[in-house]
């Protein structure tokens, strides 16, 4: 299986009732930065350089709860910095999947083992390893040795211990998609992982290695050399068929950043995850005061070379209930999680 | 100051009061230096319709072009003040429009899958057969001008093959006798005449906005 049936369920039941509303604009993953810090420093991030006292400010479990709430998105991805160094993880996790929240607990998992006793396994809960090839690849990306061995020997244990676990690709411009396929079979056949996720990295202005970003048509290149792979057939991804589509450059989308909105340490971003034009006090202000037309493809020159999930995959969730033939499509790529064929 | 809306075709100037056409396609240029040359006007809107590139843009989409586009040459943009003093004018007017490149075509892009790739390989909003040659004749003038573009096909339509070798108003009779030779191509040229109505009830209220503010640019230019 892809993407959980009842997570399917509960965000199509959410997407039904937004348009019975009428609301022009609602998020659909609250991304969720309790933290900054890191244990890493990885070649493509642009999360990380805040200065120490920011780095040391981390959301209490009760803000990352009221944010969910407030926001009100089916479904939570915690990143940050690295969710794994805050010292309540574990209660932010439980509050979120009391509320019925699907959480993506994105991390880099050196410190996951440490983590899994105190974590519950729950239909609701994803454990999302950052993945971003095999060990030499990415133990390089990460900037540290090693870092792939204990990523590895922690999704056997998630998995023994009965967690959901997926990865995270980020796929940069020296990643050769047969390097990124091998680790895709890897995941998928050794490691079982439940599904993966996959983005072109974004050029973050502040991220200290500015060569490992694609351009876009490098980025359609590599998607469409990846995605045509005689392999394919046994990825699970937990994406949408034309989310996948737009990567090969099957299909033009628009950028909807309002889908997926941020709340860190500093308040809720503008004008999304990858951008920062400052910080709204709620998500109300966030969605009501953003100049949101301002932003996407062909009308931020920041936008030109992002192809990234956080916000296309918004795009392509809408635009797949809104046509029942991908909607299909999309049902019969969660059964079989396969995603894009 | 006079400030001159310039569009393409008749139909769009008749949505407009006293705008004036300068022809659509490959003669636009020289319609256009000959109206400079009659009329002498202190700042040029340009206004018409356009091909939907950009996925989310729906038919009667305003885009106030940042940037005009063309394969082979530099692209133009207009003066960043007055065009910031534009968005800020359609802004406070509660019209709706993106700011975005538009980029200009020899012929129409008639196919969904084509409009993709342009789409792809430019960034462009939409898709016309002036802009960029008529901005580049403005500015090559000294002549300040902006350029408003309304949405008549999106993205996601395919236009009649009638209208695939369109190049000005001269062909309309032929595509008209051509589509009646084909009534398979009736529903699409019922839902195109929708969707211009739509895309000229834009112009008619976006145009003037963008008038005045060019107008109001131009005269505290004047007073120095």
């Amino acid at each position: 299986m892809g993407i959980p049936m009842r997570q399917a369920a509960a965000v199509s039941a959410y997407l039904v009732k937004q348009k019975l509303k009428g609301r022009k604009r609602f998020p659909l993953v609250l991304m969720l930065e309790p933290l900054y810090r890191c244990n890493l420093a990885c070649a493509g991030c642009g999360k990380i350089q805040h200065p120490e006292p920011i780095l040391n400010t981390y959301l209490s479990p009760e803000d990352c709860w009221a944010a969910a709430e407030e926001c009100g998105a089916p479904v939570v991805s915690i990143a940050g910095g690295e969710p794994l160094v805050h010292p309540e993880i574990d209660r932010i996790v439980e509050g979120l999947v009391a509320r019925k929240k699907f959480v993506y607990l994105c991390t880099n998992a050196i410190l996951l083992q440490r983590w899994l006793p105190k974590l519950r396994p729950s239909v609701y809960l994803t454990i999302s390893v950052h993945m971003d090839g095999m060990r030499e690849l990415h133990d390089a990306m990460v900037d540290r040795e090693g870092v792939f061995d204990k990523a590895v020997a922690a999704i056997r244990e998630a998995k023994r211990r009965g967690f959901r676990v997926s990865t995270n690709t980020t796929v940069f411009a020296d990643s050769k998609p047969e390097q990124v396929g091998q680790l895709f079979t890897f995941l998928m056949e050794d490691l079982k992982v439940d599904g993966m996720m996959v983005s072109p990295g974004y050029d973050y202005p502040k991220a200290p290695n500015q060569s490992v970003f694609l351009r876009r048509p490098q980025m359609v290149d590599t998607f469409k050399a990846l995605l045509s792979m005689p392999q394919r057939r046994k990825w699970r991804f937990f994406h949408t068929p034309m989310f996948l589509d737009f990567l090969q450059g099957k299909r033009a989308m628009q950028c909807t950043a309002w889908g997926n909105p941020t709340r860190s340490v500093l308040g809720w971003q503008r004008p999304c995850y990858l951008m920062n034009e400052g910080y709204a006090s709620s998500f109300r202000e966030l969605i009501e005061e953003t100049e949101w037309d301002r932003y996407g493809y062909g009308r931020d020159a920041r936008c030109t070379n992002c192809m990234a999930h956080c916000g296309y995959e918004a795009t392509a969730v809408r635009a797949t209930m809104e046509s029942p033939l991908e909607g299909i499509r999309a049902g019969v790529g969660t059964l079989l999680g396969r995603g894009a064929g | 100051m006079m400030v001159l809306a310039v569009t393409p075709t008749l139909r769009e100037a008749r949505a407009l009061p006293g705008a004036c056409v300068a022809g659509a396609g490959a003669r636009c240029g020289r319609a256009l230096a000959r109206v400079l040359d009659e009329q002498r006007p202190s700042a040029v809107v340009l206004a018409g319709v356009a091909g939907g590139l950009d996925p989310s843009l729906a038919p009667g989409a305003v885009v106030l072009v940042r940037e005009a586009r063309a394969e082979g040459v530099a692209p133009v943009a207009p003066d960043p003040a007055l065009f910031a003093e534009a968005r800020a004018a359609l802004r406070g007017a509660g019209i709706a429009f993106v700011s975005a490149p538009a980029l200009t075509v020899a012929a129409p892009i008639a196919a969904p899958d084509a409009k993709r790739d342009a789409w792809n390989a430019t960034g462009a909003a939409v898709i016309d057969m002036e802009t960029q040659v008529m901005a580049s004749l403005l500015a090559e003038r000294g002549v300040p001008w902006l350029a408003v573009r309304a949405v008549l096909d999106p993205a996601r339509d395919t236009l009649p093959r009638e209208l695939a070798r369109w190049q000005d108003e001269a062909d309309n009779a032929a595509a008209v006798r051509a589509a009646l030779r084909r009534p398979a191509s009736w529903p699409a040229f019922a839902r195109l005449a929708m969707q211009e109505r739509r895309a000229l009830r834009s112009l008619r209220r976006t145009v003037p906005v963008v008038s005045a503010t060019l107008a109001a640019s131009r005269e505290a230019f004047a007073r120095g």
